[in-house]
């Protein structure tokens, strides 16, 4: 035993242990800022990342060409005959498209994404632990985006910003098991939260919780965000309803969400830097 | 040098691991190309060299992933260390020794972040995280840790001029 302890290479193992002990209870807690050490560890990997991603993208596109050539002819064809339709639709709705603007002036109606100072970012890497659905995009302090900040693409919700480099920032996924939303159905207006496991996450699906047990929810209700909790903003896009179960102990109910965002083909994303107002 | 190459070779295989490999998913599974790097260079170096490659591995996964920072750099410590006092058993390192020892790491590794991160909190179900996720994650992983063997053994008989 004595041995043991005298040996350099064991006593540099509980020194390591110790520190890595420390540093984990130390680092626990959300954080507002990274470290230096980690900053300059993520600035060296995600350059790799990003080209690594540029040459699976380029590598992707180039086999695409090949691989559905007879998909295409048989698409041109009838995309063809498409056109010609959807040629004399245009110019019905134009005329609905002016109706309409007229109409939303009319009724001082602003489109929700309107108030939104957006800034976009590519998907550069995805969480290098399997159990979780994180990943980094390219943007970070130096672009003015900061934690807590909403996440969106043109589809629907996808996270928010949990942590935050100088030209990175991680991003935690609606379908991670960390994540928690306020949200609410629209049809019926019942208020609930979206979370996730491990079994949904895989799946790329969430679920609605603490739903009511007198909630009428149907297959294919929207659910969109709440504005409860100070993170994201009211009126996003979440997913709609697959089917609703009841909870194990039979008080409440829950639900079964696909996202509006498909988080396998996610690339590129828009960051709300104005939401939440500090 | 040696630890210079070591070190480039972990950076390139996390950037692979987190870009590349998630279109190249088996499935549903990304295979877990530095718990390869550790187990091939600790059962093919020291117990030294094996710990210090598992810890720097596992510094990047933390780094770059979600969860308490330090879990994954104190598992791979330990699995670098834990493989290279074993490594003195074996004659010679073949693929099947590699293929072994990694689907073993792989495994443990994955078993207990399963159990200690979502089980024991009700966030999954045993059986389908075993079926679904660890263990197909854990063929994939053995599988490459043995061509990362040969990419090991090419770099220390080009490069450092040793014997394989």
């Amino acid at each position: 035993m004595k041995e043991l302890f005298t040996n350099k290479h064991f006593i540099l193992l509980l020194v390591v242990t110790l520190i890595l002990l420390v540093m984990a209870a130390l680092y626990t807690t959300e954080r507002e800022s990274v470290t230096f050490g980690e900053d300059l560890i993520a600035s060296i990997i995600t350059p790799m990342q990003s080209l690594f991603t540029n040459i699976t993208d380029g590598i992707t596109g180039f086999f695409g060409y090949f691989t559905d050539v007879d998909a295409i002819k048989e698409e041109n064809k009838q995309k063809t005959e498409e056109i010609q339709k959807l040629k004399s639709t245009i110019r019905q709705l134009e005329q609905y498209k002016l109706e309409n603007e007229r109409l939303k002036r009319m009724l001082d109606l602003r489109e929700t994404l309107a108030d939104f100072e957006l800034v976009g970012a590519e998907v550069i890497g995805k969480d290098p632990g399997s159990w979780y659905s994180s990943f980094t995009i390219s943007k970070g302090t130096s672009d003015g985006l900061a934690v807590k900040q909403p996440v969106i693409t043109s589809s629907g919700l996808v996270g928010h910003i949990y942590e935050i480099g100088t030209n990175w920032a991680k991003v935690i996924s609606i379908i991670d098991v960390g994540s928690s939303v306020g949200a609410m159905v629209v049809r019926t207006r019942d208020v609930a939260v979206v979370e996730s496991d491990v079994d949904l996450q895989q799946e790329g699906l969430c679920k609605l919780t603490y739903l009511s047990k007198n909630a009428s929810l149907i297959s294919g209700d929207i659910v969109e965000t709440s504005g409860l909790g100070g993170i994201y903003p009211k009126g996003l896009l979440i997913g709609k309803i697959r089917e609703v179960k009841p909870e194990t102990a039979g008080i409440s109910q829950y639900a079964i969400i696909e996202p509006a965002v498909d988080f396998q083909r996610i690339s590129e994303v828009f960051v709300i830097t104005n939401y939440p107002s500090r | 040098m040696r630890g210079a190459i070591y070190t480039v070779l972990a950076i390139i295989l996390c950037a692979l691991q987190t870009t590349i490999f998630e279109h190249l998913s088996f499935f549903g599974t990304v295979p877990n190309l530095l718990i390869g790097l550790v187990v091939c260079v600790a059962l093919t170096r020291s117990a030294l060299e094996g710990g210090a490659i598992g810890l720097l591995c596992g510094i990047f996964i933390d780094v770059l992933g979600r969860g308490t920072f330090g879990v994954n750099a104190l598992l791979f410590l330990y699995i670098g260390v834990a493989l290279g006092l074993v490594s003195n058993k074996f004659y010679r390192i073949r693929g099947l020794v590699v293929f072994a020892f990694a689907f073993l790491s792989n495994f443990v590794y994955a078993f207990l972040m399963f159990f200690f991160k979502f089980y024991i909190w009700g966030y999954g179900n045993m059986l389908a995280a075993l079926a679904k996720k660890i263990i197909p994650e854990t063929i994939y992983t053995a599988v490459f840790s043995v061509l990362i063997l040969f990419l090991i053994r090419s770099i220390n008989k080009r490069v450092m001029g040793e014997e394989a």
